[in-house]
């Protein structure tokens, strides 16, 4: 039971899986949950699970789901009390959390201010050097403008460097360079984008790692100075960026290596203040780990962690935004067996292209330790407007091998028909055997498309 | 070669977006089963964007007017009239509250109000039915 509640109703200022996700955790605490929609979205059963749903603009997300003022509004009118973001959107926007803030709302996530400085990669790379997490090797300072200044610190880094925009993340605003021949080129390339996409020209540099894996490390933190690390993930397989699979624990990476870790995480979200859900991301290669980022929300693949720890993720950000203390200390935070999740993406498992259509026909797999988050169904129109992502699968197994073994089972008897999605992939890709060993890099999938003959 | 259908959001939303693109206040486009009217906000005469939706059913040619955005919804008042108001005597047909601010909603050129769709403080969100509207005899 809630006590004191600061707020009865919750607006999802998102759609999709996420937005049902976020219902259902709003009602198994007895809050009524309000989703917001655009006018492709009106009609998606999804959104009648809610306790209200209301449409505020038009299919484009710049005039629906990105529109502060529009959310803002509906959560007036629905008389909610706060606002969850989910995660893309408007999950890591500083300044929608801090007008939810001046709205007389609660946000459910971290302050504005923790936000913007996570979202500044070089503020965020100088707190958790003040914190003890290790980092990319690299200055935390903003790379000069002079040539020769430039020049010595990617000499003092030592080649391979990667140049890296301060506003940027996700894959985007980055360039490797080689060698010192085009350095220079490749600085000035960056900041322009830099300039153009995230509305700073501000760089820094770090060393390029050949062969990383992506390790992430997730956090929970209350408003009382309270904090924990619920394990680490694993999503090394990865195509452009965007994540494919994603799996916990990271295999083959001992408590004894990643102890330490999950505990500067955890001092450095006490050091600013941090509140709710946050991920710390990780490149790990030869045994070592680099922090690259920070994604101040809720994760797409938070329920392999959810799996693992036995921690209702979304449960907690709603029982931290009610201001309540964690019930958990890092002592009973106890993870077990392992967790698999796969992005079923509406995409043509060839050419990536994303795809439009009606689903017409659906059966999900169920078994033992198998779970899937979708708000699809038979029927549903999947709009060309948004992410291509209609379901996440999960499997939770005693080990590494048992999910493995239940991934294949369900992805066989996951039947979907109308359009074009990406499951064939995922079932020839569980049938490879360096993926079945584990520990794969970050280039892995790459790779092994080129080889499969799609790229 | 299909028709497209004008109650189609995703239609209505394109056929928007350009015109803006284009700079141009509005559309109309009429056929013998449907018409479709956008006004662009800005635009004379209008201080909202409306969408108008239109279907031919055995009692003529009927308008259904639409949220232009959320809000809470004040229709005029019926009862004050001794029929159906008429856009010549007012071209409104109620006003959208948004926040401290009421947005008048019009039944557009030669309409008059036929009947409302949503009750008097009705919460609505963009694109719901709030009104038929039809033609000035």
């Amino acid at each position: 039971m809630v006590s004191q509640q600061r707020f009865d109703t919750v607006l999802i200022a998102n759609r999709g899986e996420i937005a049902l996700r976020v219902v259902r955790a709003c009602h198994e605490m007895g809050l009524k949950a309000v989703v917001v929609c655009s006018e492709a979205d009106r009609d998606a059963a999804y959104a009648r699970s809610a306790d209200q749903s209301i449409c505020i603009g038009p299919s484009t997300v710049s005039k629906s789901y990105l529109n502060h003022n529009a959310i803002l509004l509906a959560a007036r009118l629905t008389r909610a009390g706060a606002v969850h973001p989910g995660y893309g959107f408007l999950s890591e926007n500083s300044r929608f959390s801090a007008a939810v803030e001046e709205a007389g709302l609660i946000f459910i996530g971290p302050d504005a201010g923790a936000i913007a400085t996570m979202g500044d990669k070089i503020a965020a790379k100088s707190a958790m050097v003040a914190a003890g997490v290790p980092c990319v090797p690299g200055p935390d300072t903003e790379l000069p403008s002079e040539p020769s200044a430039i020049r010595t610190v990617a000499a003092d880094i030592g080649y391979p460097v990667i140049v890296k925009a301060a506003g940027g993340g996700g894959g985007r605003g980055m360039r490797v360079v080689l060698h010192e021949g085009e350095l220079l080129e490749a600085v000035s390339l960056t900041r322009e984008e830099a300039r153009k996409a995230f509305g700073t020209p501000a760089l820094y540099m770090e060393k390029f790692l050949q062969h990383p894996r992506h390790i992430e490390i997730q956090v929970l933190c209350d408003t009382h100075s309270n904090a924990v690390w619920l394990g680490h993930r694993d999503c090394s397989m990865q195509r452009r960026h965007q994540k494919v699979v994603e799996e916990a624990p990271a295999p083959g990476i001992s408590d004894a290596l990643i102890g330490p870790v999950g505990a500067a995480c955890v001092k450095a979200c006490k050091q600013i203040g941090y509140r709710g859900v946050g991920t710390f991301e990780f490149l790990y290669e030869d045994g070592a780990f680099y922090f690259i980022e920070m994604n101040t929300r809720l994760q797409v693949e938070h329920p392999v962690t959810e799996e693992t720890s036995g921690v209702d993720i979304v449960q907690q950000q709603l029982r931290v935004a009610q201001g309540e203390a964690l019930s958990m200390g890092q002592g009973d935070v106890a993870c077990t067996g392992h967790a698999i999740e796969c992005r079923i993406n509406a995409e043509d498992p060839a050419t990536f292209m994303p795809q439009a259509g009606v689903i017409t026909a659906l059966e999900l797999p169920v078994g033992e330790g198998v779970r899937v988050d979708t708000h699809v169904e038979a029927g549903y129109k999947v709009s060309p407007y948004y992410d291509s992502l209609i379901a996440k699968l999960i499997v939770h197994g005693h080990d590494r091998s048992d999910a493995m073994r239940r991934m294949r089972a369900a992805l066989a008897s996951f039947k979907l028909e109308g359009i074009a999605t990406n499951l064939p992939l995922l079932r020839e890709l569980f049938e490879d055997a360096a993926f079945a060993e584990g520990e794969t890099d970050i280039h892995y999938l790459e790779k092994w498309l080129t080889t499969q003959g799609a790229a | 070669m299909s028709k497209p259908d004008f109650s189609d959001p995703a239609i209505v939303e394109r056929l928007t977006a350009a015109l803006e693109a284009a700079g141009v206040d509005g559309i109309e486009i009429t056929r013998p089963d449907q018409s479709l009217l956008i006004r662009l906000s800005g635009s004379a005469n209008a201080a909202v964007r409306q969408l108008l939706a239109r279907r031919t059913d055995a009692e003529g040619v009927l308008v259904v007017v639409k949220a232009p955005m959320a809000g809470v919804f004040w229709p005029t008042d019926l009862s004050r009239t001794s029929g159906p108001a008429t856009s010549a005597a007012s071209d409104m047909i109620g006003l959208l509250q948004v926040g401290p601010i009421l947005l008048p909603v019009a039944a557009g050129p030669s309409q008059r109000l036929r009947r409302h769709l949503v009750e008097t403080g009705t919460v609505v969100g963009f694109g719901d039915p709030i009104a038929e509207v039809e033609p000035e005899a």
